[in-house]
């Protein structure tokens, strides 16, 4: 325990004190920050924005000329548009003559009610002026057509807007409610687990790479240097996201009230005591389960350059853990969500999806839980034998069988 | 306090390495283990470290099966390393902790050690910043942490300037001069034989001889005379001799050529037949053999 205690100490330090580390960690913090923060940021700038542009909207009115058909129509849209006389032309030739001088952007020939021709001179990619002006005359026909009727435009909404009074009870978990939040957590624990899993492998490859296993194994036991050594890089990865998390999450408090209340909705619906203790419990221990995976297979190189195809099985698993849980989004209680879930190595992820998107019965709940542990502690202890056995075994290239056989006969001892 | 290792043998799949070798050490007095490029000197140091463990026989201290982790053992191993990227006093404390001290006790040591070795300046530089002499200087620095009762070093010279080498034998003299067990491994037979009292030759897994060093040579010299003559070659001496006393055996050397009389031919027999012929002595006296002839002559005997 008190070795534990001095491999942990160095290694967290030397984990957490280098520079890359921090900066990556302070760059990804702000992010979390300003990208949760970004509804309440746009908010503000939007605001300002539209009330511009109600000012300035001089869309149909600017360098724009019309012909009317009729005098009463002409009295009409220069009511509407406030028109100045600069605006008209008595007939389609002087306008096209005044778009050609390009003292026009572009010119409306009206004829009929509901009739109107566009022309320009230059059309660029944003111009949409016959669209605006199309949008106009369909409001002003459909006015008239209410009107016809002794209706108005706001009895028309009354009459769409109506819907039924009904009340929705979930009795379980709604999918749609907490599949925003699950997929987020979910990627969090992939990234958490790649990161930090390649992390540990490269730490103790680097010790063999170095030749300082040596020293470390015959300074103390293996115990107490890859426990110690996967608690500190399993810390260090748990600071690094929780520091992420709550700058997130303190983002989101800043801003929630700018967030629709739908996506509010979808963000803390899950947020029951039960779901969190389910999270967290399967993350972290599916978490230091592949820390310990990571850590065996950086042991059983020489080279750091060999940790990526060394560990590549491992990534395999967990991605395969990783595509399990994107299936049980459409199906969280069919036969390859229960059993995925209850296989340590997915139930990592596919467990706390489940447990988000519906109810699970308790008996696979605790079941998952006792095999996660069980599986955790299977090889924290195979990889400390075979950390100890890969501690020298220098350069021979070797496979995931020979190493267990070998890793796992007896040693002799000396005796009295 | 006595090691004894006792009939250990190693193999790695068929192959066995260490063919059930015995030989003492003594708290005390500097014990060289001496032998060619993969003769089981660095595999017999790891089996004492308990990194590998022996298929046969054990080690004892006083009678008693070695629990390597009961005592204060210095080790530097033939395959140097240290953490190339972590600061050198920082890991040498680390080194310290893990081996029993406490932190102050570690800071203690450390600080010591690395001011001893000169190089006091380094002590917040990162190792990989170190030219390799003091990089060296460090590795050594750690066996000699916590003031161990019991000191392996696997080829400690190598790598070592004069000067440096120097300051080591002097450290390894201290070692011994206050009783403590000291074991190491060199190609170097002129610093085994500067330092050590004790010597053991190893040779493809087996012990070829071990003891007292002083009593190896005298045992080795004895009946030996070395002899060279002004304006004749060692082969034509050799030839003459011979042909004068049949049962005298010559041995070529570079200082002159070495006489084996067996018993049965006197120094006087020698020298009055060197008289008879008229031959001037360049250089004559009783042969007493290196560590390094002594080396040869073993190791070219089992070739």
């Amino acid at each position: 325990m008190r070795d534990f205690g001095i491999v942990f100490k160095y290694e967290l330090r030397q984990q957490l004190g280098k520079r890359t580390v921090q900066v990556t960690t302070l760059i990804l913090v702000l992010i979390a920050l300003a990208a949760t923060s970004f509804p309440r940021i746009s908010a503000m700038f939007s605001s300002d924005k539209d009330g511009q542009a109600a000012q300035a909207d001089t869309t149909l009115t600017q360098d724009v000329g019309y012909v009317f058909a009729d005098d009463a129509q002409r009295q009409a849209y220069t009511d509407l548009l406030g028109l100045q006389e600069g605006n008209h032309y008595a007939a389609r030739d002087d306008l096209v003559a005044a778009l050609k001088e390009k003292a026009l952007k572009v010119g409306f020939v009206f004829t009929g009610d509901t009739s109107f021709e566009t022309i320009y001179q230059d059309k660029g990619m944003e111009d949409r002026y016959e669209s605006v002006l199309s949008q106009l005359v369909s409001q002003r026909h459909k006015d008239a057509l209410l009107a016809d009727k002794g209706l108005t435009t706001e009895d028309l909404a009354a009459i769409e807007a109506f819907a039924p009074d009904t009340t929705t009870i979930v009795m379980g978990k709604n999918t749609e409610n907490n599949i925003l939040l699950s997929m987020v957590l979910m990627v969090m624990v992939y990234m958490l687990v790649l990161i930090y899993g390649n992390t540990t492998s490269t730490m103790i490859a680097r010790e063999k790479d170095s030749k300082a296993m040596e020293l470390l194994i015959t300074s103390t036991k293996p115990t107490p240097l890859i426990l110690g050594k996967v608690a500190a890089a399993g810390v260090s990865g748990i600071v690094q996201f929780g520091l992420i998390v709550v700058a997130a999450l303190g983002g989101f408090l800043f801003s929630q009230d700018y967030y629709s209340p739908m996506v509010r909705q979808m963000l803390l619906g899950s947020l029951s005591q039960s779901y969190i203790l389910t999270y967290l419990f399967f993350s972290i221990t599916g978490y230091i389960l592949y820390l310990f995976l990571y850590a065996a297979l950086g042991s059983t190189v020489s080279r750091v350059e060999d940790v990526g195809s060394a560990t590549a099985v491992v990534q395999f698993i967990f991605i395969a853990g990783y595509v399990a849980s994107t299936f049980v989004m459409n199906v969280p209680n069919g036969p390859v969500s229960v059993a995925t879930s209850l296989i340590p190595f997915t139930a990592i992820m596919v467990m706390p999806m489940r447990a988000g998107l519906a109810t699970v019965p308790a008996w696979q709940m605790i079941a998952a839980g006792a095999l996660m542990l069980l599986t955790v502690a299977l090889f924290a202890w195979l990889s400390i034998k075979i950390y100890r056995w890969g501690s020298l075994n220098y350069g021979n290239k070797t496979n995931i069988f020979k190493v267990l056989k070998e890793a796992l006969r007896p040693q002799r001892r000396a005796k009295a | 306090m006595q090691l004894e290792v006792r009939g250990v043998t190693k193999r790695f799949g068929d192959k066995e390495v260490l063919h059930g070798i015995n030989f003492t050490v003594q708290s005390g007095r500097a014990m060289g283990f001496l032998g060619r490029n993969g003769a089981g000197k660095s595999t017999t140091i790891r089996c004492l470290m308990d990194v590998f463990h022996q298929d046969e026989g054990g080690f004892y201290i006083d009678g008693q099966p070695l629990d390597i982790t009961k005592y204060r053992v210095g080790y530097l191993p033939e395959e140097r390393g240290m953490y190339q990227k972590h600061t050198v006093l920082e890991q040498l404390v680390y080194f310290a902790q893990l081996r029993g001290a406490t932190r102050a006790q570690a800071l203690a040591t450390a600080n010591y050690w690395v001011d001893y070795f000169e190089l006091g300046e380094y002590k917040k530089k990162k190792l990989e910043t170190l030219s390799k002499g003091n990089q060296q200087k460090i590795q050594i620095a750690q066996s000699f942490l916590n003031e161990p009762d019991i000191l392996i070093l696997d080829e400690p010279f190598s790598g070592l300037d004069p000067v440096n080498a120097q300051v080591f034998k002097d450290t390894i003299a201290r070692f011994v001069s206050e009783g403590k067990l000291v074991i190491f491994s060199s190609h170097q037979m002129n610093y085994v034989e500067e330092i050590c009292d004790d010597v053991t030759l190893i040779h493809q897994g087996n012990i070829l001889l071990t003891g007292d060093l002083e009593q190896i040579k005298r045992e080795l010299g004895q009946n030996k005379l070395q002899l060279r003559i002004e304006g004749m070659d060692d082969e034509a001496l050799a030839d003459a001799l011979r042909a004068a006393f049949p049962d005298i055996i010559t041995l070529p050397h570079e200082d002159g050529l070495i006489l084996d009389t067996q018993s049965r031919v006197t120094q006087q027999q020698v020298l009055d037949h060197v008289n008879r012929q008229g031959w001037t002595i360049h250089h004559y006296g009783l042969y007493t053999p290196s560590l390094n002839d002594i080396f040869i002559a073993k190791v070219g005997e089992q070739a």
